[in-house]
């Protein structure tokens, strides 16, 4: 009955259809901001994802400078020609962070 | 028309309601939404010049002490919270000429007011980095030089508690100081 | 009739989430900013590290390179210096936008080769989709196509194709370091004849008439003196006029020259008359072995030798080689004790002998001690000392990383 009330109201009075109108925009609004606010959510996840990837950006680096100064006995034997010393070739990568391929390193002997 | 007003009256007290209740997720959501903006403002500020910060000194770091035989300055003084880099690397005719005379040869680095900053030659101290709240240097292992940086966001960040300082280390191998078997004299 | 108020909840709502997206919009862009720097960085610092690799790579290479060859290139002749960035392998502005898979250097000169081969006539293509390629150009000291120094620079050039474009600089597509090292490559052990004395007297004891010091067409023995010597003396009144003849060289016996003219004029030589470089030499020289079957020896108290060596054999105090030994390569004997020569010991390549005190601001020489039995052999062999030779690592002289606004 109230429902018939209404749509006779809706279809007399303008006072009616702003009760409709607010609403519809405040489901509006709020579903809208819902969706923003998962976008939200998204964008920290991606800002933190940039955040680790740099991390690990500076823990590749660090392992490099550090392999530069104390060479691991780990590494693998590139000779660039038979009578050369032999150049070490390392790939230094983080376990677990497939998504950051692995930087190579040569030292030479000596 | 008695009968429409009685409606009415119901009917805006449905509608006060609702509107109470959606007003009150709105606004909740916008407080949300206000606090993650801005949270997430002040973190990038924060990190915006930090992930900056191995390109800068890599590039002052590694070269530091170039061309320093027979000259009278050292190349690396490591001093608590202070570092002082010294590499002739350039010269007019584009290589190193025995003198610190460009602005990038002769760097001072420390942290005050929430900056790293660097002193070039006779200059003063100049902002580098903002937010970084403290500036250690550890030489013990030379020539591998350990810098430890701590970022701090401008202000506290809203609602969490939680401790947004983010203290980051880097590694720098000081290239012109790798053993040589032969001395480095320039003859 | 419509109401004008009619709508305005509803554009009020359209209008707070459209100032909602453009914040979102706006975080979206500074966050998609900050990534790029992040992988910018990463890049930036990758092509840092692989520029250094192409400077371990050089360094590997350089003593086994000839440099006047290697300055010139596989055509033999030096192109010129007019382009301002012709010590890089390639100069920075085509560096950021090459394919680097692509990269046809301009010119050959100071391209890694060996033997005639080139070595990365396409550069060095690292994992991670990274190169790194190479140029050597002679010292701004000296002329662009001639080597006396054996100081060379070596240009690297890293380059990380970048994964993100960056649609303001479309043309910039590649991350690029730049590093130039300088090295010398040492050449001061590079020995005149099979047995080479720097010092100012020495006590000789040849026991039989069987050895043999034969330098070929060099001179059989070099003397270097430090001050005043009399070494020249002591060692042609060791000798019986027998024995003089087991000392050949250019085709005439005793072959004994005074080699202190040469080695006083010219510039590799000297540092050793500079008590730095010996206090330096031998100091880093522990740090520097390789073991007793080849490479870098060191004998810091001497010792005896039985067996075959290759590479470079240093010794202080009484080393002694006896039976069958063998050393193929350069024999340093330094310091205090005697080299002792016994049976049928054979050294092809070169001797060097010094007694020096380098203590003080001036270096002293004393006495050397040689004592020759039985039938043992020094033959100058030129290929086994630059062989030995290439054991030395380059010095480096200096490391920088150049910038687009600091490269000539």
């Amino acid at each position: 009955m109230g429902t018939n009330r209404l749509t006779q109201l809706r279809e007399t009075s303008p006072n009616g259809f702003s009760l409709v109108e607010v609403m519809v925009s405040f489901l509006f609004l709020t579903v809208a901001s819902l969706a923003l606010l998962q976008g939200f959510e998204l964008a920290f996840r991606h800002y933190s994802l940039a955040q680790s990837h740099w991390k690990v950006t500076v823990e590749l680096w660090n392992r490099i400078e550090q392999l530069r100064a104390n060479p691991s006995t780990q590494e693998e034997v590139l000779q660039i020609f038979p009578a050369a010393r032999p150049l070490y070739r390392t790939v230094v990568s983080i376990p677990g962070r497939a998504e950051h391929s692995g930087w190579e390193v040569l030292r030479a002997e000596k | 028309m008695q009968k429409n007003k009685g409606f009415s009256l119901v009917e805006m007290m449905i509608a006060l309601l609702i509107s109470t209740i959606l007003f009150l997720a709105f606004f909740s959501i916008v407080s949300q939404f206000q606090i993650w903006s801005s949270n997430l403002n002040l973190l990038m500020e924060r990190d915006a010049n930090v992930w900056l910060a191995p390109l800068l000194l890599s590039r002052w770091i590694t070269p530091a002490g170039n061309n320093r035989w027979n000259q009278n300055w050292s190349g690396v003084a490591v001093q608590t919270g202070r570092i002082e880099i010294n590499s002739d690397i350039h010269g007019p005719q584009g290589f190193p000429d025995s003198e610190l005379s460009a602005s990038f040869e002769a760097l001072v680095l420390r942290c005050s007011k929430s900056n790293l900053r660097v002193k070039s030659g006779s200059g003063s101290f100049q902002p580098l980095i903002k937010n970084i709240a403290d500036f250690e240097v550890d030489s013990e292992n030379m020539p591998l030089i350990s810098v430890r940086l701590k970022a701090v966001t401008d202000r506290p960040l809203f609602v969490l508690t939680e401790n947004l300082s983010e203290s980051t280390e880097f590694l720098f191998f000081l290239r012109n100081y790798r053993l040589n078997l032969f001395s480095e004299d320039p003859r | 009739m419509m109401s004008p108020a009619r709508g305005f909840s509803l554009i009020t709502a359209i209008m707070l989430v459209l100032l909602m997206t453009s914040l979102a919009l706006f975080l979206h862009l500074r966050i998609t900013t900050q990534w790029k720097m992040a992988t910018n960085v990463e890049s930036q610092l990758y092509s840092l590290v692989l520029a250094e690799n192409g400077i371990e790579y050089a360094r590997t290479l350089l003593p086994h390179v000839e440099l006047n060859s290697l300055l010139q290139g596989l055509d033999g002749e030096h192109s010129g210096t007019h382009d301002p960035e012709w010590r890089s392998p390639m100069p920075f502005r085509e560096a950021r936008r090459i394919d680097p898979s692509a990269w046809i250097p301009s010119s050959d000169d100071g391209l890694p080769a060996y033997n005639t081969q080139s070595l990365l006539a396409k550069g060095y293509r690292a994992e991670g989709n990274g190169y790194f390629f190479l140029r050597f150009s002679n010292n701004p000291e000296e002329t662009a196509e001639y080597d006396e120094d054996h100081i060379v620079l070596v240009r690297s050039l890293g380059i990380v194709p970048n994964q993100l474009r960056d649609p303001f600089f479309p043309e910039v597509r590649n991350n690029v370091a730049l590093i130039e090292a300088r090295f010398r490559q040492e050449r001061v052990f590079s020995v005149p004849s099979p047995l080479t004395l720097f010092g100012d007297s020495g006590f000789f004891d040849w026991q039989d008439e069987q050895f043999s010091v034969e330098g070929g067409e060099e001179f059989g023995v070099s003397l270097v003196s430090v001050s005043q010597s009399t070494l020249y003396q002591n060692l042609v009144d060791s000798l019986s006029i027998a024995q003089q003849e087991r000392i050949r060289g250019q085709g005439a016996a005793p072959s004994i020259r005074d080699a202190s003219p040469a080695y006083i004029s010219e510039r590799i030589y000297q540092s050793l008359f500079k008590p730095d470089f010996w206090n330096h030499f031998l100091a880093q020289l522990p740090k520097f072995v390789d073991g007793l079957t080849g490479g870098i020896a060191f004998l810091p108290d001497g010792g005896v030798l039985q067996t075959s060596f290759s590479g470079i054999l240093v010794a202080r105090g009484d080393l002694i080689l006896q039976d069958r030994a063998e050393v193929e390569g350069l024999l340093l004997h330094l310091g205090a004790g005697s080299l002792v020569l016994k049976d049928e010991a054979e050294i092809a390549g070169g001797v060097w002998m010094s007694n020096l005190d380098s203590t003080g601001e001036v270096l002293k020489s004393r006495p050397l001690s040689l004592r020759v039995s039985g039938s043992p052999a020094i033959r100058y062999d030129r290929a086994a000392i630059r062989k030995a030779l290439t054991y030395f690592p380059p010095t480096q002289l200096g490391w920088r990383i150049l910038f687009p606004e600091t490269v000539q």
